[in-house]
C-alpha cells in the first residue's frame, strides 16, 4: 500500500495546493466529426452531437473517423481523437473533490485554463498527473502504456511512487506497473500516435507474457490501494452503525432538540466519512475495470486472433495468465462494482 | 370435433405468441408521483440497488447513488412517508419526523420521465460533498 498510495496522495496534495483550474461539472461538445458516442454511468450509449453535455461518470468514445472537442465552463478544452476513450469522473469529497480527466484509449489533447479553485487529476492507464494550468496530450497505448507530452505549463507525472516534472516540449512514457521512464524533448512536433501505438502492440506481441505481467503489476497496485481502504471502511461503518442506533434512540425518546443536535454533530459526519470511503473504494475498482476492459481485453483479442486453436507454448502461458487475471478480477473487484459498470 | 378443437387451440397459442412478440414494448414515462412513490417504496423495502433509477442523470448525486451510499444516507430515516407532490418539489417524512424535500426534473433521455435531482434532509443535502 505504502509504495503505491503515498505518492498518489502526495501528487494529490501537490495538485491541491497548486493554482489550478476550476472545473464545472459539464463538458459541452463544441465540435465533432464522424462517429462518437457518450456512454452514461448507467451503461447506455447516446450519439454525441454539437451541444451535447458530458457529465461526471460519463465517457466519450470515438470511432475510426470520430473527433470530439469539448469545452468546460472555464474555457478549458478537451479534444478526443479518433479511436479514443475519454473518461470524466471525480474523486474525493467536499473540499477534496477533484475532477478526473482520463485517457483510457487513444489520443486526447487538453488545454486547461488557469483559474481559482481545484486542479484536475489527469489519469492514464499507467500513471496519474497533476497539472498547473497547462496544455498537453496524453497517448494511451493498447498495451497499457501512457505517453504524456507537454506543450505549455508544468505537468507532474507519477507512477509506482516515482514522479517526473515535465516542462514545455518535454514528454515521458510510462509503461504499466513501472515508474515513469526518462523524460525527453519532443520539440513541439506532433507525435505520430499511430506509429507509437503500433510499436507498443508489436512490443506486446514479441513477448505477450511479459506484456500481461506488466499489466498485472499495474492492477495489483489498484487492488492494494483498494484493500488498504477496507480497514478504514470497516471502522467508518462501525461508527455509522453506532451513530444510527443512537439517533434512533434519541428519536424514540422524543427530545427533538437533542435529536437535531446529534444529527448535525454526529450522524451527518458519520455518513459523510463513510460515503467518502465508499467513493474512494469505487474509484480504485473502476480503475481496475478500465484497464481490464481496454487493455487486457485488447491483449486477449490480439492473441486470440493469432492463436484461435493451435497455440504455441508462449501463447498457452499468456492465456493461462489471462484466465488467472480474470478470476482475480471476478473475485476481488466485481463485488465492489455496480451491475451497470460492467 | 376433436380435430377442430386442436386446431383452435393451436391458433389461440399462435395468436397469443404473435401478440406478445410482435408488438413493441410500451414503456410509460415515470410521472412525478410514480418517481417519489417508487423511490420511497424501494427505500422502505431496503432495495438500495434500485434507487439509482429514480435519480436524474444530471443530478450531482447521480454518480454517488450506488446501493452502499443510498443505504448509508437513508436507512436511518426509514420508513419514509410520501407527503405532497408538487410541480417541481415533492416532500416526504422520515421515521423520526425528518423533513425530506425532493426536487424533480424531466429526463429527456428516458421517455421524458421525471427523476429526482436533489434530496434535502432537514434542509441539508443527503451528501455533504454535494454543494
Amino acid at each position: 500500500m505504502k509504495k503505491h498510495a503515498l505518492p498518489i496522495f502526495a501528487i494529490l496534495l501537490l495538485a491541491a495546493t497548486a493554482p489550478g483550474a476550476l472545473f464545472a461539472q459539464k463538458a459541452n461538445v463544441t465540435y465533432m466529426e464522424g462517429t462518437a458516442n457518450i456512454k452514461s454511468s448507467a451503461g447506455s450509449l447516446r450519439a454525441a452531437d454539437f451541444g451535447s453535455a458530458v457529465t461526471f461518470g460519463e465517457s466519450v468514445i470515438t470511432g475510426p473517423d470520430g473527433l470530439v472537442e469539448m469545452k468546460l465552463e472555464n474555457g478549458s478544452t478537451i479534444s478526443v481523437s479518433q479511436n479514443s476513450v475519454f473518461n470524466y469522473s471525480y474523486t474525493g469529497s467536499g473540499a477534496d473533490t477533484r475532477p478526473i480527466l482520463g485517457t483510457t484509449v487513444g489520443k486526447i489533447s487538453y488545454k486547461l485554463n488557469k483559474a481559482a479553485g481545484r486542479s484536475p487529476l489527469i489519469q492514464g492507464n499507467s500513471m496519474v498527473a497533476g497539472v498547473r494550468g497547462t496544455e498537453f496530450t496524453v497517448y494511451a497505448g493498447r498495451d497499457g502504456s501512457t505517453l504524456l507530452a507537454v506543450t505549455g505549463g508544468i505537468v507532474d507525472v507519477e507512477s509506482q511512487g516515482k514522479s517526473v516534472e515535465l516542462l514545455k516540449d518535454e514528454a515521458v512514457e510510462v509503461e504499466p506497473g513501472k515508474a515513469p521512464g526518462a523524460k525527453f524533448k519532443w520539440l513541439g512536433k506532433e507525435l505520430d500516435f499511430s506509429s507509437w501505438s503500433q510499436g507498443k502492440t508489436d512490443g506486446f506481441l514479441a513477448d505477450p507474457v511479459a506484456g500481461i505481467q506488466a499489466v498485472e503489476a499495474q492492477l495489483a497496485g489498484y487492488k492494494t490501494a483498494l484493500e488498504a481502504l477496507k480497514g478504514p471502511y470497516a471502522e467508518a461503518t462501525e461508527t455509522w452503525k453506532k451513530a444510527t442506533a443512537r439517533y434512533k434512540e434519541l428519536v424514540a425518546e422524543g427530545d427533538k432538540e437533542a435529536t437535531k443536535a446529534y444529527q448535525k454533530e454526529t450522524l451527518f459526519p458519520a455518513q459523510e466519512a463513510r460515503s467518502v470511503l465508499i467513493l474512494n473504494i469505487r474509484y480504485h475498482a473502476l480503475n481496475y475495470l478500465s484497464v481490464r476492459r481496454y487493455v487486457v481485453s485488447n491483449m486477449y483479442m490480439e492473441m486470440k486472433t493469432r492463436y484461435p486453436v493451435k497455440q504455441t507454448p508462449e501463447a498457452k502461458a499468456f492465456f493461462a495468465r489471462h484466465a488467472a487475471l480474470i478470476a482475480r478480477y471476478e473475485a476481488d473487484i466485481v463485488p465492489e462494482l455496480n451491475k451497470n459498470d460492467y | 370435433m376433436k380435430k377442430s378443437i386442436t386446431i383452435l387451440a393451436v391458433l389461440v397459442v399462435v395468436f397469443a405468441a404473435f401478440l406478445f412478440t410482435s408488438c413493441p414494448e410500451v414503456v410509460d414515462a415515470m410521472s412525478k408521483k410514480d418517481c417519489i412513490e417508487g423511490f420511497v417504496d424501494d427505500a422502505n423495502e431496503g432495495n438500495w440497488d434500485d434507487l439509482k433509477q429514480y435519480m436524474h442523470p444530471d443530478s450531482p448525486y447521480y454518480e454517488q447513488s450506488n446501493a452502499a451510499n443510498m443505504q448509508n444516507w437513508l436507512e436511518v430515516y426509514t420508513p419514509l412517508e410520501v407527503g405532497n407532490v408538487g410541480t417541481d418539489v415533492a416532500t416526504a417524512t422520515g421515521a423520526g419526523g425528518e423533513n425530506f424535500i425532493f426536487t424533480l426534473q424531466e429526463d429527456s433521455s428516458d421517455d421524458d420521465s421525471y427523476k429526482i435531482y436533489s434530496v434535502l434532509v432537514d434542509n441539508v443535502p443527503i451528501s455533504l460533498s454535494v454543494k
